[in-house]
């Protein structure tokens, strides 16, 4: 009896099966997925977001020493120094045109 | 072993285990279209979806060659490609019949299935396709992929004994619808 049953559902798969797809059609031809280019230009946007944050860098620095001239240089100390004297905030400003 | 590859199929499928190395992917989709093809079929129950499933196993094979260096390894790896797309389909399948209530084709082929099957296995297949996915899973890849209890085992990612036991019910539950039918 569950031979009988096991033998019914094996041909009944296969008759299904052969009778969607016969033997005789051939698959179509198999196109493989082009792999993703792959963009070897990259160090042109790298220098592009370094400079940008060069520039940032510079920019925000020389704001703070602006912001902080005249601050004494330590509390207690008395000194008053103008950073703006600085050599660093020199050649900031050589560099900056301002 | 494999049901119902042809011989010519057979000998292609030694010259792609013997070539060794590399998987060779065109080699394989002439041996395995038709034979996965046909087990799609069996489970979307429609030739499209069973083309379209089997098209993108064959995608996610040539993605991952160089993982798979076994040609047996890319059969098992196909095969499970095959039972997930399925799997996906009949959910699609699903849930466009419950919310938009489109007709979705109950038969594979065209006009003339029904009449190239008897009427015997027109009830087998019905019986079949009523039963739980798990079962209906169980039951192909026995009775039509002829793979092993540990093949299955390995293909569903369940253990051996779930596969005893799910085959047994799918019997049971045939015998019973069968029985009633009869």
């Amino acid at each position: 009896m569950n031979n009988d049953l096991e033998t019914l559902v094996r041909d009944a798969l296969r008759d299904k099966a052969i009778t969607a797809i016969s033997d005789h059609r051939e698959p179509p031809p198999f196109r493989a997925p082009q792999p993703a280019v792959i963009r070897r230009g990259w160090l042109g946007p790298l220098v592009a977001a370094a400079a940008v944050l060069a520039v940032v860098a510079v920019a925000g620095t020389f704001t703070v020493l602006n912001r902080n001239a005249g601050v004494p240089a330590a509390a207690g100390s008395g000194v008053r120094v103008n950073v703006l004297d600085t050599p660093l905030a020199g050649l900031m400003a050589s560099v900056c045109h301002c | 072993m494999t049901i119902a590859v042809s011989g010519a199929e057979q000998v292609r499928q030694q010259t792609a285990r013997s070539a060794g190395g590399r998987i060779d992917i065109p080699e394989l989709y002439a041996t395995w279209w038709r034979p996965m093809i046909r087990l799609a079929v069996l489970l979307v129950d429609d030739v499209q979806s069973a083309e379209d499933v089997v098209q993108d196993a064959f995608v996610a094979l040539h993605r991952r060659q160089d993982a798979l260096k076994n040609p047996d390894a890319a059969v098992g790896y196909l095969r499970v490609c095959v039972l997930n797309l399925s799997r996906t389909v009949l959910r699609r399948r699903q849930v466009s019949r419950r919310h938009l209530k489109v007709a979705e084709p109950e038969q594979t082929a065209g006009a003339d299935a029904p009449l190239l099957l008897s009427e015997e296995h027109r009830q087998a297949l019905a019986a079949v396709r009523r039963l739980p996915r798990r079962q209906r899973e169980v039951l192909i890849l026995r009775y039509w992929s002829g793979l092993s209890e540990q093949e299955i085992a390995n293909t569903l990612g369940i253990s051996t004994g779930s596969v005893k036991s799910n085959a047994s019910r799918a019997m049971a539950g045939l015998r019973s619808t069968l029985g009633e039918l009869a």
